[in-house]
């Protein structure tokens, strides 16, 4: 009786590490977006769920949306208007608007260690 | 015991995940991002962000109060010894490239525009009167340089391993901790996704030009930054990106601007006469050509041979 007990024990303990190492190391779609400015993380976001709002900052504001699981700025009041010209992104390099110094990085992006470009 | 040993386990896998130390820069018009990995990594970070902010205040082209820029205005600089062997070595490359590579066009990207975004087409009097000026610019350079030089810094203050992005250029140093390559993505030049992972193992430099980094519109005519020093325009050379790989960063930098203006075929030349860098190209119609040493993965590619 004892025994049996201990090899459920195991068998739950084996589960949740092989579920935690899928969930932290496993190839999973990028879903999350992390938006940052000056090194802070300001916000996280789903990108399954569709938004729209605005981040402001001290030189700005950006005006973010998440659609269809992708992410853009869809409008800011920076000089350059790069981060508006990127248009909708679900992976790859970060979105920047430079001149606000904010950052949109992907997460869970966890097969790649680093992006090139 | 057994509940001590599952214990053990989910710390270990939970431990095995993350760098030490993250840190998000702002130097040289752009967002770097370093991941280091070893003890005392604050230290080394920090170390990291006083090294790129003299190394800006040195070469920045933009910054009036530069090394680089009283050059440029024809003073007579006293550079220390590493710094002249920069400039040094940036002239020996570009010899090396036929001129392909080109570090001193610095009034041709700001007859375009590209330094004060008074993006606008320069005339033809323009173009020449700008080539003519031969003055500075380690815009193609730098960054490259400046991930060769951190890691001269992690290797004094042994740091484990850690994963370099300067804006796009990514600098690997160390080995990953499971002893598996580092995989780097390259981007997708019409955005969204990575279109192919190369793998690299140890200290090593990656880094692309791309039409897609930096451009403006004129008429429905894209305008890039990478331009060819034989006539003054953006380069022209049925490619989109160039990702070249060496053990030496500021060599990548340099020569993945060269390969780009020089194109697939005049690329290819170039590698077969050189051995110490890989390159991935992406041409107009979406093809990837890979040179033979390169690990790539994730994508359909031609390979180029020696």
């Amino acid at each position: 009786m004892k025994s049996k007990y201990w090899i459920l024990l195991l068998a739950a303990a084996l589960i949740i590490c092989l579920a935690l190492s899928l969930m932290l190391m496993g190839g999973s779609p990028v879903t999350r977006a992390e938006i940052s400015s000056e090194g802070k993380i300001l916000k996280t976001v789903d990108l399954n769920i569709d938004q729209e709002f605005t981040i402001t900052v001290d030189s700005g504001t950006n005006t973010i949306t998440v659609k269809d699981g992708a992410i853009a700025v869809t409008a800011a009041d920076c000089p350059d208007q790069y981060c508006v010209a990127r248009g909708f992104c679900n992976s790859g390099t970060q979105i920047v608007c430079l001149p606000h110094r904010l950052v949109i990085r992907f997460l869970d992006n966890e097969t790649i260690d680093g992006m090139v470009g | 015991m057994k509940r001590l040993i599952c214990l053990f386990l989910i710390c270990i896998l939970l431990s095995g995940c993350g760098a030490n130390t993250q840190k998000t820069l702002y130097h040289m018009n752009t967002v770097m991002h370093l991941q280091l990995w070893g003890k005392d990594c604050e230290t080394a970070a920090a170390r990291c962000d006083v090294i790129l902010r003299d190394l800006e205040s040195l070469w920045s082209v933009t910054d009036a109060n530069s090394s680089l820029s009283a050059i440029n205005r024809g003073q007579d600089v006293k550079l220390d010894g590493p710094y002249q062997a920069l400039l040094n070595q940036v002239e020996a490359l570009s010899q090396r490239t036929g001129g392909a590579f080109n570090p001193k066009l610095y009034a041709l990207s700001n007859a375009w525009g590209f330094y004060n975004e008074e993006f606008r087409v320069p005339t033809a009097e323009e173009i020449t009167e700008a080539l003519s000026q031969e003055q500075w610019d380690l815009g193609a350079a730098l960054k490259g340089y400046a991930g060769y030089r951190l890691t001269l810094e992690l290797d004094k203050l042994k740091v484990d391993r850690a994963m370099l992005n300067l804006g796009g250029n990514i600098q690997t140093y160390g080995e990953k901790a499971d002893g598996s390559p580092w995989k780097i993505g390259i981007q997708n030049p019409d955005g969204g996704d990575y279109l192919g992972i190369i793998s690299v193992t140890g200290t090593m430099a990656v880094v692309t030009s791309g039409d897609y980094q930096r451009y403006f519109e004129v008429d429905g005519v894209r305008y890039h930054h990478i331009l060819d020093p034989e006539t003054g325009f953006p380069a022209d050379s049925g490619l989109r990106s160039v990702t070249v790989i060496c053990d030496d960063g500021l060599t990548a930098d340099a020569f993945s601007t060269a390969l780009f203006v020089m194109g697939l075929e005049d690329g290819t030349r170039f590698w077969r006469a050189s051995d110490d860098f890989e390159a991935v190209f992406i041409t107009n119609d979406g093809k990837i050509h890979a040179t033979e040493g390169v690990n790539l993965s994730g994508c359909d590619y031609e390979v180029i041979f020696r």
